[in-house]
């Protein structure tokens, strides 16, 4: 019965927003069909072109200098630039659930085996290729601003490598720094955004010379920003792991 | 028609949420809603035609026509979202699981009522 | 003042507050102190301001927006938060493990307050969401995990629903500004259906916290299982932040026949709350069911959506969150003094404590609306506006207030009947608690019985509710 319930309701969820697809008309506008539709109509459009308080130009690969934002990955510029403030609050939901995973199975000094031995070979090579991750996710968090990618993608790279040496090696640990890492860089990302509001006069807002597009010293504060959550979330999720593996539990 | 897709997954998502009594079965399914969701927001991003919003060495000017970049940026907000409420739930359960002994929510409601 | 700063400035010491650990109780008090003091100097002011972030203009960025409510919204809410802080560190047996979340929780629901942005709200819905969870979890061991879990799974659904119903905004209008899909609701320039689907999923996401009624089944369990600070942001500062943003949102960017929706759901949600409340046998349990009442009570007059209704609606808020803090405070205390909190165990507290007896039936009169008091300006100035809907709709709000009246008359009566039992070990009467439960009571009599000229902040308020944000809107689109 509840079953039936269920699928009703999900059922009837999915054919409510069917109904809204494809309402877009010249009149009204809703949801446009799937692919098509006027990006000049949305905010969007002034993302691109780079023209939210400047004037409207042609931004060229490598030769426009001082344009806004400065970053040649639109969505970069959107994440941490022009909506810098939810990335803000992103990385706060992030700590905040990592904080609370630490509260509830953190704290304890033993840790769980895994369960199957790692034979030498494997062991051999974690520890060469965890480096070379930790390599490859500072590529791709110093790297944002130009290519895909950015400062969540590199942490995760980051916490990845950690978590290899935890599968392999039973004595690994999060080192104590982590947390001083942790808070440091998100404290420098209010600290640059009330900068921001001293300098320039509202808060987040960039106030570094924005370079060549598609430099990579250009764009401002964005990769200083991408930096430090680049190094935030690998902290982050690599103390998320090592929670997990601890033994504790009930301790609050 | 991913549209369609991205809508029927979030309605499993939502069935399942509606019918699971195992917690972490309960979190997939969330997962599940979250991901038809996500995809959702992309799509109505996309141009028919239309390159990846970044400048390079190709596509080397604002001129072209780009897909919407904004969806993107919200998505990857909300998937960063997502991983740390999956995280905590799961955290949750683990506490759970270690102080009641049970992870199915039928026997945890009745075992809180017996002990009330 | 830029009002950032009551972000900026929590998020800033939470952040100090993980590499100090020892200090992290410090770090609290200190963004309690720095934000109620930021809010009473925000209220100085009058008139709609935007501030931008990142240097951005308005439909592109991220704006933060005061209006006339929120002058009044916010300061509540700051103050609240503080009296709070200070009752959970006037005990001894503090623990510093939580600071870092009540200090991130302040953030949020100050974000919460101000957002003019659509998928910010969003953001900081998560965080005061996260935030609460980890709260929830505070209490007793096992229950209040399965409590936080359940509240942690209808929260993140809310959340997703209404994730879901600014992408459909998004779609149709191609911006994400309140104000800029505000203006263009009202021009008529969106299709209605898309309209009408988007408000149904954020009604079923803002519902989740706003404890409208289908969506409420976490707030029982959290309430009752969790440790008495926790409750007490939970149960009168959350409430401020959740149910003025509900209405902020829904009438600027809902549908008038999802308003028609609201109204139902509200009504609902009022007298259910009240019949299960009725019958709770002890205090903690009747508190949340009565909360639960007096959030649908605020939220169906926004489906009327016309100025009285809404000043109404600013009114109930305050009065909720300003009465509940008494009640759940003294509730807790006699937890802690009598070990139970059912009718018998308060038996002649009243005589024994009497500061604590008179706060206590000050704070339930005003919240079951009786004369004299500021519940009963609200509740009376509830009840007129909702005339303007159907006719049954003022008498199923008034049978609840008599529902409402009868079960707080029943605590009351408790609270000075003799006790006949085994005798008690003589009451520790908190200065703290009886401070701030004076000056809150004082607060809810002054405003009950002063001319109607002091009313008329709320007014302006109730004013800005409904069209501060399209105003705004209107005057960009203009500028443009």
């Amino acid at each position: 019965m509840k079953r039936i319930i269920a699928g009703i309701i999900a059922l009837l969820f999915f054919f409510t927003m069917s109904t809204v697809l494809n309402t877009d008309s010249q009149t009204v506008s809703g949801i446009p069909r799937y692919g098509e539709f006027d990006l000049s109509e949305r905010n969007s459009h002034s993302y691109v072109t780079k023209s939210v308080n400047d004037t409207l130009k042609e931004v060229k690969f490598g030769s426009t200098t001082d344009a806004e934002t400065g970053s040649a990955n639109f969505v970069t510029s959107i994440v941490v630039n022009y909506r810098s403030f939810d990335t803000m609050g992103e990385v706060t939901v992030l700590f905040l659930s990592a904080t609370g995973v630490g509260l509830l199975l953190g704290g304890d000094k033993k840790r769980l085996l895994s369960p199957i031995k790692a034979s030498p070979i494997v062991k051999t090579a974690a520890k060469i290729v965890s480096p070379l991750l930790l390599i490859l996710g500072v590529y791709v968090f110093t790297h944002g601003h130009l290519t895909p990618g950015g400062g969540f993608p590199g942490g995760a790279i980051i916490a990845a490598a950690f978590l290899l040496l935890v599968m392999v090696d039973d004595e690994r640990r999060a080192p104590a720094m982590l947390k001083v890492l942790e808070g440091s860089m998100g404290l420098a990302y209010v600290l640059l955004g009330i900068g921001g509001l001293l300098i320039s006069g509202s808060f987040l807002q960039n106030f570094l010379p924005t370079g060549v597009v598609g430099n990579l010293f250009s764009a401002g504060l964005i990769p200083i920003v991408y930096s430090l959550i680049g190094l935030k979330v690998g902290a982050e999720l690599s103390g998320i792991v090592d929670d997990f593996v601890s033994e504790g539990g009930d301790n609050i | 028609m991913i549209q369609y897709f991205s809508l029927l997954l979030t309605a499993i998502g939502i069935y399942g949420l509606l019918s699971q009594k195992n917690l972490v079965k309960l979190i997939v399914s969330l997962n599940i809603a979250e991901i038809g969701v996500n995809l959702f927001i992309v799509s109505i991003g996309y141009i028919e035609k239309g390159v990846v919003p970044i400048l390079s060495s190709e596509n080397n000017s604002s001129t072209l026509l780009f897909v919407d970049p904004l969806p993107q940026a919200l998505v990857l907000t909300s998937i960063v979202i997502g991983v740390g409420i999956t995280a905590l739930a799961l955290a949750i359960i683990v506490t759970i699981s270690h102080s009641k002994g049970t992870i199915d929510i039928d026997e945890l409601t009745e075992r809180g009522g017996a002990e009330e | 003042m830029n009002p950032v700063w009551l972000i900026a400035v929590p998020l800033a010491l939470a952040f100090i507050s993980t590499f100090a650990n020892k200090i992290s109780n410090w770090l609290l008090i200190l963004s309690a102190i720095f934000n109620a003091v930021a809010g009473i100097f925000l209220s100085f002011s009058s008139g709609t301001v935007s501030y931008s972030i990142g240097g951005w203009r308005t439909p592109f960025g991220i704006d933060l927006i005061v209006t006339d409510a929120t002058r009044i919204l916010l300061p509540v809410a700051n103050i609240l938060f503080f009296f709070a802080v200070i009752i959970h560190f006037s005990k001894k047996r503090a623990s510093e493990k939580f600071s870092v979340v009540y200090t991130i929780s302040l953030a949020s629901l100050n974000g919460i307050l101000l957002t003019n942005d659509l998928f910010n709200l969003f953001v900081f819905l998560e965080i005061a969401g996260v935030a609460a969870y980890l709260l929830a979890m505070t209490g007793k061991k096992g229950e209040s995990k399965v409590a936080a879990f359940k509240y942690l799974l209808l929260g993140s659904v809310g959340s997703l629903l209404y994730l879901l119903g600014v992408a459909v905004l998004y779609a149709a209008a191609g911006t994400l500004n309140i104000s800029a899909i505000a203006t263009k609701v009202s021009d008529g320039l969106l299709n209605g259906d898309v309209m009408l689907v988007s408000s149904l999923l954020m009604i079923a996401g803002l519902g989740v916290e706003s404890k409208l009624v289908p969506f409420n089944g976490w707030v029982p369990g959290v309430f009752t299982k969790s440790s008495n600070m926790a409750t007490l942001v939970l149960a009168s500062v959350y409430p401020v932040a959740m149910i003025s943003t509900f209405s902020r949102v829904i009438l600027a960017v809902g549908d008038r026949r999802a308003l028609d929706l609201v109204i139902v759901l509200g009504v609902a949600t009022v007298l259910i709350g009240e019949v299960i409340a009725f019958k709770q046998r002890n205090l903690r349990s009747t508190l949340a069911y009565s909360s639960i009442a007096q959030s649908g009570l605020a939220i169906f007059l926004v489906g009327i959506g016309t100025v009285e209704a809404l000043t109404a609606s600013v009114m109930l808020i305050i009065n909720n969150a300003l009465a509940k803090f008494v009640l759940f405070s003294v509730d807790s205390y006699t937890t802690e003094e009598l070990g139970a909190d059912d009718l018998e165990s308060l038996y002649g507290l009243g005589r024994m404590a009497p500061v604590v007896g008179l706060i206590f039936t000050v704070s339930a009169l005003s919240i079951s609306g009786m004369p004299l008091f500021f519940g009963f300006r609200a509740k009376l100035l509830a009840i007129s506006s909702s005339f303007e809907s159907l006719l049954v709709v003022p008498i199923v709000i008034l049978l609840a207030a008599v529902i409402e009246i009868t079960y707080y008359f029943r605590w009351i009566f408790a609270l000075y009947r003799p006790y006949q039992g085994e005798e008690r070990a003589r009451l520790s009467l908190p200065l703290e608690l009886m401070a701030i439960g004076v000056v809150l009571a004082a607060i809810l009599v002054f405003l009950g019985s002063s001319s109607y000229e002091t009313l008329m902040t709320f007014s302006k308020a109730g004013n800005a509710m409904v069209d501060a944000i399209i105003t705004l809107g209107k005057n960009l689109i203009g500028g443009v």
